[in-house]
């Protein structure tokens, strides 16, 4: 099977996740970048998974999978709390990093 | 008990009531009790006992090792401590290797028997000061420099007891430190010993360099002695030379001689100990222990010995003109070690040090009764204000007789014996002219010595009130006076003129150290060492009796005694302003190049540093830019990073 298609798929996928994760100022849209990267990198080791017939890939994208939905909890939850102190959702608001 | 654990005895007792009375000092600065009169606090009393049994633990030790050494052969005169390696550089290997052959034993027992006296005797002498502790701490201290001093067998080792006793040295001058010309004093006399000690280290690192050829450079006494005599005749003069300054500024020979005198600052038993009977004759101690270099450098012991003649003549022409009792006696001391210097010229080791062992019991003495004398005057120290001092000092008086006529060299006391047998030494050295300085310096020597008996004790009291208040000390201060009286008398038995019928007992001592040949000169004509005897007698005795008279009656003047001598009476009393000389020949001109120098550093420096933190906060600026706090930015920058991490690793063919 040929690799360079999902291998292009994955790679079209992380770019527009990391665009999108400078780019962008809502903090929803911030995660759902995040989620776009790691489902890329995902999509990869099913293909090489697949490609060389070794079972790791697949149990390391459960192990993302499950990781992924803990920190979407945690990440929404912090979001809530954030969203109750300022009233806003711009990320550009918060740059208390910067003292 | 073993030689071995004699020696370890010898060395750590003092050093142990040093460690003890530094912890009760540090105890007693931070609990004060008030000091009322001239009493003993507890924590003193506790101090005095440790302070004194240290060094008594010592003399106990040494006195045992020396009569086992009189039991035994004379080669087998020798015992080692080696408690191990220092450190090894190169080819040299430095251990810690004590060793106490008959020479050592010597400095040895002068150390802890005189030292223990005077420890004694400064028990009556500070007790009331507030920081006696601390003065005890030093005292054992040095006592513990000087030990180790004097039975390394290292040079390294040697070096670290002659730096020890010079930091006491300092310390002890500058006891009173809150006097600021006391503490100058003492700076004076560290700042100007450390111009010896270059020429010390010089000297070393020459010799040790001398070896590196041979493959096993060594700064070991032993070892350097077997080699020097394989040096070239310039090499080994110039090491001699530059090791003989170190002694310069130790022993304190002309021009390094200023420090001395000043040193009087301190407490009148330092004196005594530091800067008369032991530290001051290390110098001496040192080129006689490198006597095998000093034989093979000829032209070094003629310089020696001309500089302590010089020494012996000029200090003494300062001593006759001096009115502080303290000043006296420190002039005559520089004078004395000058004769120690001419002995060794001559290359009579043996009787320089001969002279050294008799002039720690009597010069100890003139310091300690001079000591008693001020202490019964509640700190008058100006002649000028003493006088008729015989009636109430019974044992003070006859003790201050007693070293000063030693000093002189009275006949039969320890003073005359080694200083005639260093006029003979110098004599059979073929030296006219250092026999006729030490004749005249003889002279003046017993002139001073007179006069200072006669201005102190003699005729009518100058100060009334004062002297009528005077008061003999307390026993701790007597007993010494009595014991280091009994040694000034008796220590000329050791080495009695063979021409008297005496046996030159103290040379034949010392044969196994120094060459039997060089221990004493080639009598060969026991007629013209009559002659000369008789000679420094009279010299003596004319001198002797001039100072008596002339100070001995009612109103004697404590200036010039001749109304034509003045100006040259000014001159030697601000010791020929040497003082003055060197001020404007060395002090001034470097003092005046670093004024001048000063405005111009302060502002290359202070560029300097304006420019580093200029630099630095700019970058700070810079770099604060980068830092906006936005998720965003971060994120790019660990982008950025990663996208040049794996370029690189692409580009460089994954290596």
């Amino acid at each position: 099977m040929a690799l360079h298609a999902p291998l292009l798929v994955a790679a079209a996928l992380f770019s527009i996740g990391v665009g999108g994760f400078v780019a962008r100022r809502n903090v929803f849209a911030l995660l759902m970048c995040i989620e776009l990267m790691l489902n890329s990198v995902n999509l990869v080791f099913v293909t090489f998974s697949r490609q060389w017939l070794a079972l790791e890939g697949h149990v390391t994208v459960l192990l993302v999978v499950a990781l992924a939905a803990a920190e979407a909890a945690v990440a929404l939850a912090i979001v809530i709390m954030l969203f109750r102190h300022r009233e806003t959702l711009d990320v550009d608001v918060f740059a208390s990093m910067k003292e | 008990m073993s030689h071995v654990h004699l020696l370890a005895w010898i060395l750590f007792a003092p050093l142990a009531a040093a460690v003890f009375n530094g912890l009760l000092a540090l105890r007693s600065a931070r609990v004060t009790v008030p000091v009322e009169g001239h009493h003993l606090r507890p924590i003193d009393r506790a101090v005095a006992g440790i302070g004194v049994a240290g060094p008594l633990v010592a003399t106990l030790a040494a006195w045992t090792l020396a009569i086992d050494f009189l039991g035994r052969d004379r080669s087998l005169r020798l015992t080692e401590l080696d408690l191990g390696t220092w450190f090894t550089m190169g080819q040299a290997h430095v251990s810690w290797l004590f060793r106490v052959d008959a020479l050592s034993l010597v400095m040895v027992l002068i150390v802890t028997t005189v030292g223990t006296l005077i420890h004694l005797y400064s028990v009556g002498y500070m007790a009331g000061d507030q920081g006696f502790p601390r003065f005890f701490t030093w005292l054992n201290l040095f006592t513990f420099a000087m030990l180790v001093l004097v039975t390394a067998r290292d040079l390294v080792v040697l070096f670290l007891g002659w730096e020890g006793v010079g930091v006491c040295s300092y310390l002890l001058i500058g006891y009173w430190f809150s006097d600021a010309a006391k503490a100058a004093a003492g700076l004076k006399a560290f700042v100007v010993n450390r111009i010896g000690d270059l020429g010390l280290l010089l000297g070393m690192f020459l010799l040790y360099w001398s070896m590196v050829p041979s493959g096993q450079a060594s700064l070991d006494i032993d070892l350097l002695s077997a080699h020097v005599t394989k040096l070239s005749v310039p090499l080994a003069t110039l090491a001699a030379v530059l090791l003989f300054i170190g002694a310069m500024g130790k022993s304190a020979q002309v021009p390094l001689h200023i420090w001395l005198p000043d040193a009087m600052a301190g407490p009148t038993p330092v004196s005594a100990l530091i800067h008369a009977a032991t530290m001051v004759t290390a110098g001496v101690y040192m080129v006689a222990r490198m006597h095998p270099l000093y034989h093979h450098a000829p032209a070094a012991l003629a310089f020696i010995g001309s500089l302590g003649a010089l020494t012996a003549l000029v200090a003494a022409t300062v001593a006759c003109t001096q009115t502080n009792i303290k000043r006296v006696i420190a002039w005559s001391t520089v004078s004395q070690l000058g004769y120690m210097f001419m002995g060794l010229g001559a290359g009579a080791f043996s009787v320089g040090i001969y002279h050294l062992f008799t002039h720690a019991f009597f010069k100890a003495l003139f310091f300690l009764s001079a000591g008693a004398v001020i202490h019964a005057l509640n700190g008058e120290e100006e002649v000028g204000r003493m006088g008729g001092l015989w009636s109430k000092l019974r044992i003070t008086g006859p003790a201050f007789v007693i070293a000063a006529a030693a000093n002189a060299g009275i006949p039969p006391l320890s003073g005359f014996v080694s200083k005639d047998a260093i006029l003979v030494a110098a004599w059979h050295a073929h030296q006219p002219w250092w026999l006729a300085v030490g004749l005249l310096t003889a002279g003046m020597t017993a002139f001073y010595s007179f006069r200072l008996v006669a201005l102190v004790l003699a005729g009518p009291a100058r100060d009334k009130h004062l002297v009528e208040h005077a008061h003999e000390a307390g026993w701790t201060m007597t007993v010494p006076l009595l014991l280091l009286a009994c040694g000034a008398v008796a220590a000329g038995a050791l080495e009695w003129p063979h021409e008297l019928g005496g046996t030159l007992w103290f040379s034949a001592w010392l044969e196994p150290v120094f060459y039997p040949s060089l221990a004493h000169g080639v009598h060969a004509n026991p007629v013209v060492d009559l002659i000369l005897t008789a000679g420094s007698v009279a010299v003596v005795a004319t001198g002797a009796a001039v100072g008596w008279s002339l100070h001995a009656r009612p109103g004697a003047p404590t200036g010039s005694p001749w109304t034509p001598l003045a100006g040259v009476w000014q001159a030697m009393r601000r010791g020929w302003f040497v003082d003055e000389a060197l001020e404007r020949a060395l002090v001034r001109p470097v003092v005046f190049s670093s004024r001048a120098a000063a405005p111009f550093l302060d502002f290359l420096l202070g560029w300097m540093a304006k420019g580093v933190v200029g630099g630095l906060s700019m970058a700070g600026r810079g770099l604060a830019v980068a830092q906006s706090g936005l998720a965003r930015h971060y994120a790019m920058a660990m982008l950025a990073g990663l996208v040049v991490l794996v370029a690189w690793a692409v580009l460089s063919g994954g290596r």
